[in-house]
Formats: structure tokens, C-alpha cells, sequence
């Protein structure tokens, strides 16, 4: 006698375990689940040990790229904060408005930028003290005598 | 009079949001900033997580897995110093209800509220809505479905509590040195449409499987909130837009009358590939 089943037949077996079967595979393929991130490296501009000091730097050509790559970057001195003193360094007018003859924020009365001066800029030692830029390596030393020159001979717009 | 000075304030209050979002930053697609933002999206994406239900209602809780991220890749974003604290969790859990009101429609929601949870306090809404225009039950049939999500994740993300324990004297420091643990928010919005096509029982009692093709447009924003060694507020808003595509497929089980198990496998191309699990109560003949 034929057992039948109410509502119809019952699939074959092979097909009744294929529910939990895939299940548990999806479980499997779970703990292998990845990231497929494709993300950029680090900006390193200006911490290569080659890097070569510009005698006579100007401030479009030489500095402000250096403030483009390394510090005007997301998180810093993109937008201003109070977190960083209201200091943006996007482009090169914004940059110099920002930085000769200002008084630092962090450390007051002091200048930021003392056109002529290097050695009474707060921007030359925070960097000779690697104290920025935070993001990334270390300014090479040809990299901060670049700042440091442009510095020195007056800061100009140039 | 009245409507003059009524619609004066609308546009006072226009100006005032379009100045707020002026402030923001528009982060570049490629940029690394963005591309997270986009990874965590994509893994709280409101996919189908089933074939069409047979029952009327159904609620159920779904668990998507979170593959951490590694210390190179959330190292090279936010400005880099630092790390980012972003490996909260490594499953995402969401409560899911089902409603299918006809055998050609079926409306779903998912509602997390806010309340701690592995360090962050998530707020998400997510809504779907499929419409089958093609085949018939238990016959393979083609459905196009609509979604929409939207997330508010509060939480330390910028500097978390070990961060801020950093010695801000320390040369090099990190920006997050002496400060306070931050309270950051991210805020993800997401508009998809995919098209879907949902098989036959393998046999009555088998397994349903189904497959789906998507596409979505993400609005991510970032409100840091950060407050520095010094006591100074960071509070940069960043905002990207990215536009993706993404598959998923798996199946839909009921071992018993009622209880609903489901499965699937995601990939969002340059975010993640994931799987999804779900556990469901379903009651009610639908119509």
C-alpha cells in the first residue's frame, strides 16, 4: 500500500536537504565575506630623503603645492574649524592671507609667518619639529628649507 | 501681508539650509573618504533577503556580515594620521517586516531604533516596495523593485577612547591626542531600483531561489565632532555622491509552517561582497 502525503507529492530527498545545504553554504561563504575597497595611498609629497631645497621658491610653484598635498587635505586645513585656528591652506592666495603677518592660533602672540624670518615663523618650527603635518610622513629637510627660503626672502606673493 | 511675510521666512529658512550646505565639504567619488562611506552603505543596502513570501505578513530580523577592516585601509583615510575607528561590529542586525497585499505587490520595511549597540547608536528607516510584472507562482517571474534607506550612526568614528589616550606631547602626535572621544555622525541615504527574478519551490516544500540586478545612488555625509586637546571644535561636514551597481541572489526556505529562513550573497563592486542571512514568522494566506 502506498503511504500518500496530503497536499501532494513529496520532492525527492536530494531536493528536501537542498534548503539547509544552501543555506550553510551562504553560512560558509559568510565568514570568507571580503572587502573589495580600491583606496588611494597616502599623499607623500615632500618627504622624499631626495628631495632637493628650491633656491628661490615661489610660492605658487614650489610652497603651495606642498600645502595642497599635505595639508589641505580632508580632516585638516580644508575647511576652517576651531580645531585647526581657522587655518585653510587650499590655494595660494587663501594660503598667504591665512598665514604672513597672522598671529598663530596655538601659539599667540607669535607669527605665523614673519615675512624675512624663518627662524621667527611658527610655520617653520612646527614643521622642523615635525609637529605637523599630522597626516602622513615626516616634510623632508630639502622640503622644509624650501618653505623655510620662501619664507625668508619676504613671503611675497609670487 | 501675512503670506508676504510667510513666504519671506520660507525664504529665509531656503537660504539658511542652502548655506548649510555650502559648508560642507564635496568629497571626490575615488577619494578614500568617500569610498568608506560607501562600503558601510553598501553593506546596510535594504536588498530583497528572500523570495516573494507566500504568506501575507512576515517579520523577521535579518544579519548582515561586516567584513572588518583592515589598519591600512582605515588608516589611509580622514587625514591619516590616525586610525579611524570604524570595526564596530562585524554583523549588522535589522528588524524586517513583510506585507504583500496582492500576488503582484509586496511592501517591506526595516526600523532600527536608536539605542546603543556595539559602541554606536544606530538610527536606520529602510522601505522597499516590488511589483511583479512578469510570470506567474510558483513559475519563474520577474519583479522590479524600489528602495530606500536611510541611516543616522552616531558614535566615536574620528578619535575613538584609546585615541584620545595618546600622549599629546608625543612627537609626531595624532590630531586625536589629549582630546575627547568623538561624537560623530554618519548619515547615509540610499534610492535603488533592481529588477528581480524569483524561481519556483524546487519541489513542494523546497527551496525558492531568486536573483536580482540594482542600481543606487548614495548620498553619504559625515559630520565630524571632535574636540581637541585644547578644547577646540572640529566639526567638518563632508558629503559625497557615488552611484553603484550590485547583484544578489540566494534562497528562501520554510523547514516549517510558518518559520521562513533566508539566505543571500551580495556584491556592491569596489565596497564589499557579503553574505546576508535572515529568520522570519510569517502568517496570513495572501491574497
Amino acid at each position: 500500500m502506498t503511504r500518500v502525503e496530503r497536499g501532494g507529492a513529496r520532492p525527492p530527498r536530494g531536493i528536501r536537504r537542498a534548503g539547509p545545504v544552501v543555506l550553510l553554504g551562504l553560512l560558509a561563504c559568510g565568514l570568507a565575506a571580503c572587502t573589495d575597497l580600491k583606496l588611494n595611498p597616502l599623499p607623500t609629497v615632500g618627504s622624499s630623503p631626495g628631495d632637493v631645497p628650491v633656491a628661490q621658491p615661489s610660492l605658487r610653484t614650489d610652497v603651495q603645492p606642498i600645502f595642497t598635498s599635505r595639508c589641505a587635505i580632508v580632516g585638516c586645513h580644508i575647511t576652517a574649524t576651531q580645531a585647526n585656528y581657522g587655518l585653510v591652506l587650499t590655494d595660494a592666495t587663501t594660503s598667504r592671507n591665512n598665514i604672513v603677518n597672522v598671529p598663530s592660533g596655538k601659539y599667540p602672540p607669535f607669527l605665523r609667518v614673519v615675512p624675512g624670518n624663518s627662524a621667527s615663523s611658527v610655520l617653520a618650527a612646527m614643521i622642523d619639529d615635525q609637529e605637523m603635518p599630522k597626516a602622513g610622513p615626516p616634510l623632508s629637510q630639502g622640503t622644509i628649507d624650501t618653505i623655510k627660503n620662501w619664507i625668508d626672502q619676504g613671503a611675497q606673493d609670487n | 501681508m501675512i503670506r508676504l511675510r510667510a513666504a519671506a521666512a520660507i525664504l529665509v529658512g531656503v537660504c539658511a539650509v542652502s548655506g548649510a550646505a555650502f559648508a560642507a565639504v564635496p568629497l571626490d567619488d575615488d577619494s578614500n573618504e568617500a569610498q568608506i562611506m560607501g562600503y558601510y552603505d553598501a553593506a546596510l543596502a535594504f536588498t530583497p533577503l528572500g523570495a516573494p513570501p507566500g504568506r501575507l505578513f512576515s517579520a523577521g530580523i535579518d544579519v548582515t556580515s561586516v567584513p572588518g577592516l583592515s589598519e591600512e585601509e582605515r588608516q589611509t583615510n580622514f587625514a591619516g594620521s590616525k586610525l579611524e575607528n570604524t570595526n564596530f561590529t562585524s554583523v549588522i542586525p535589522r528588524p524586517r517586516l513583510r506585507y504583500r497585499p496582492h500576488p503582484d505587490w509586496l511592501l517591506e520595511t526595516g526600523f532600527f531604533p536608536k539605542v546603543e549597540v556595539f559602541g554606536v547608536k544606530p538610527q536606520m528607516l529602510a522601505l522597499g516596495t516590488a511589483w511583479r510584472f512578469a510570470g506567474r507562482e510558483d513559475d519563474p517571474s520577474w519583479w522590479v523593485r524600489a528602495h530606500y534607506f536611510r541611516g543616522d550612526i552616531e558614535g566615536p568614528i574620528t578619535c575613538s577612547e584609546d585615541a584620545v589616550e595618546d600622549d599629546p606631547n608625543q612627537v609626531p602626535s595624532t590630531v586625536c591626542a589629549g582630546g575627547q572621544p568623538s561624537s560623530d555622525r554618519f548619515r547615509p541615504e540610499t534610492y535603488g531600483v533592481e529588477v528581480m527574478a524569483s524561481g519556483a519551490h524546487l519541489g513542494r516544500g523546497g527551496p525558492a531561489w531568486y536573483g536580482s540586478v540594482g542600481y543606487s545612488h548614495e548620498r553619504l555625509q559625515f559630520d565630524t565632532h571632535f574636540v581637541n586637546y585644547a578644547g577646540l571644535l572640529d566639526d567638518q561636514v563632508l558629503v559625497a555622491r557615488l552611484d553603484r551597481g550590485a547583484v544578489s541572489g540566494g534562497v528562501s526556505w520554510e523547514p516549517w509552517r510558518g518559520l521562513r529562513v533566508d539566505g543571500e550573497i551580495y556584491y556592491a563592486p569596489d565596497a564589499l561582497a557579503t553574505v546576508r542571512l535572515a529568520l522570519a514568522w510569517g502568517w496570513g494566506k495572501k491574497p
